[in-house]
């Protein structure tokens, strides 16, 4: 069946397209997601199928590298710290118990 | 395709692409390349964090081996009785430890403004072979950015490692960064313990809670004689000295881990270490030949010093061994005082 009605695309993205003559080589079901020769109009392209993510995504990973960037500073601080007061003062932690799950 | 698509896919690639490289960089440079799922067998990890100032006396890199036979407490104990000071020892050993490991390991915590001025280097036959056993996972735990056109063109040349590892560098970030944030994986308290009061190592010797330590290990490793006797002696000939040959990046990190050291005026003292007599008669007396002809002929050329220590009187001393490849504590103690003679004459 040549082409996709235009309604159906609309259907699809919330927007009607602007009817476009339909060329007879125009794929169905539409391959690789990708407007073929004549065809514009007919499907949606690829980055109107994706979702507009983009904030989204950068919280996101804001967040995460926030989350290491403290996590790395907390381990940070917490080894100068074990390691002044060792040097400087002579106190060490308690020694824990000697298990190891050493592999080889 | 469009070309909106096709600058849209592009421009998404790219992106990707720049985050893993920035990911990666970020490992590098912060050390988090030392977090590791398993518990083996330094905690690089904490040692790493610990204040660059002041680099230590001494450095000390190689494998399991050297974790057990070199702890960096008998070795200042020692060197505060021969020099009449105080010193400060760091051990730096990782797991699957081929010479391309030891190398990186080296080159990534002792060296720049953590240079010690002596470096004591774990040689082993095993660790020099082209055809390491691990050398695909040494790879991948260690390469750097850097390292990654190096890589590709000893697996292109030599067909070892796999050209997938190489690409292990650019692919590190998920892994370790995940690692930092999900602690149950990396966080192993005694480990970080004697990395930040003992410069790591398996045992020390400093006060009566390190002696208990130690014999507390020592009793409870006392099944591990007749464990790894079963299960690393039988495959070892096949497993370990599968084609020997001394090649490959592993020989290639060894040389370049004296060259770096004499550049930046370290001294270097690689110890070949004891292996219990039944360890040893698994290894193939031509590997063997080959690789103590060419460690001796390779560290005198380029400037360290050689100390052989797997001599028949340690191979015959069971009782020195927690394992046929691994001293208890008291004979890392007795081992570390040879060694440590030779230190205290590099730190004079």
């Amino acid at each position: 069946m040549p082409g996709r009605p235009p309604d159906r695309a609309a259907n699809r993205t919330g927007e009607r397209p602007t009817p476009r003559p339909v060329a007879a080589v125009c794929p169905d079901p539409p391959r690789r997601g990708l407007t073929g020769p004549g065809c514009a109009g007919q499907y949606p392209p690829v980055s109107r199928l994706l979702p507009r993510t983009e904030p989204q995504a950068a919280v996101l990973l804001l967040a995460i590298l926030g989350a290491l960037a403290g996590r790395y500073a907390l381990d940070r601080h917490e080894a100068r710290a074990a390691w002044t007061a060792w040097k400087e003062e002579g106190i060490q932690e308690e020694a824990p118990p000697a298990v190891s799950g050493t592999r080889r | 395709m469009s070309e909106e698509v096709d600058r849209r896919l592009l421009s998404v690639a790219g992106a990707f692409a720049a985050l893993l490289l920035v990911c990666g960089l970020l490992v590098d440079q912060l050390h988090l390349k030392w977090l590791q799922e398993v518990e083996w067998p330094t905690d690089l990890y904490g040692a790493s964090l610990l204040p660059d100032e002041g680099p230590p006396d001494v450095g000390v890199v190689g494998s399991s081996r050297a974790h057990f036979a070199l702890p960096p407490s008998a070795l200042d104990l020692c060197l505060g009785e021969a020099l009449g000071r105080p010193t400060k020892t760091v051990a730096a050993h990782r797991m699957r430890a081929s010479a391309y490991t030891i190398d990186i390991t080296a080159r990534n915590l002792f060296s720049g403004a953590r240079a010690p001025r002596v470096l004591v280097v774990e040689a082993a036959p095993e660790s020099l072979n082209a055809h390491h056993f691990e050398l695909d996972a040494s790879v991948r735990d260690n390469a750097d950015l850097r390292d990654v056109p190096e890589c590709f063109a000893a697996a292109l040349g030599e067909g070892e490692p796999a050209a997938a590892s190489c690409l292990h560098p650019f692919v590190r970030a998920p892994t370790n960064l995940a690692f930092l944030l999900h602690r149950p994986l990396t966080e192993h308290a005694h480990l970080t313990w004697m990395a930040r009061y003992h410069g790591g190592g398996q045992y020390c010797y400093d006060d009566d809670a390190c002696l208990a330590r130690n014999r507390a290990y020592d009793l409870e490793s006392a099944a591990r004689w007749e464990e790894r006797v079963s299960t690393v002696l039988p495959s070892l000939a096949a497993e370990r000295f599968r084609a020997y040959t001394i090649g490959g990046l592993p020989a290639a990190h060894f040389e370049a881990l004296l060259a770096r050291a004499r550049e930046e005026d370290q001294r270097v003292i690689v110890v070949n270490l004891p292996v219990h007599a039944l360890y040893q008669a698994r290894i193939p007396a031509a590997a063997y030949a080959a690789y103590d002809a060419w460690v001796h002929a390779r560290t005198a050329e380029l400037g360290a010093v050689y100390m052989d220590l797997n001599t028949p009187e340690w191979q015959a001393d069971r009782e020195r061994f927690l394992d046929p490849d691994h001293l208890d504590s008291d004979g890392a103690l007795a081992l570390s005082r040879e060694v440590c003679a030779e230190v205290a004459r590099a730190l004079h």
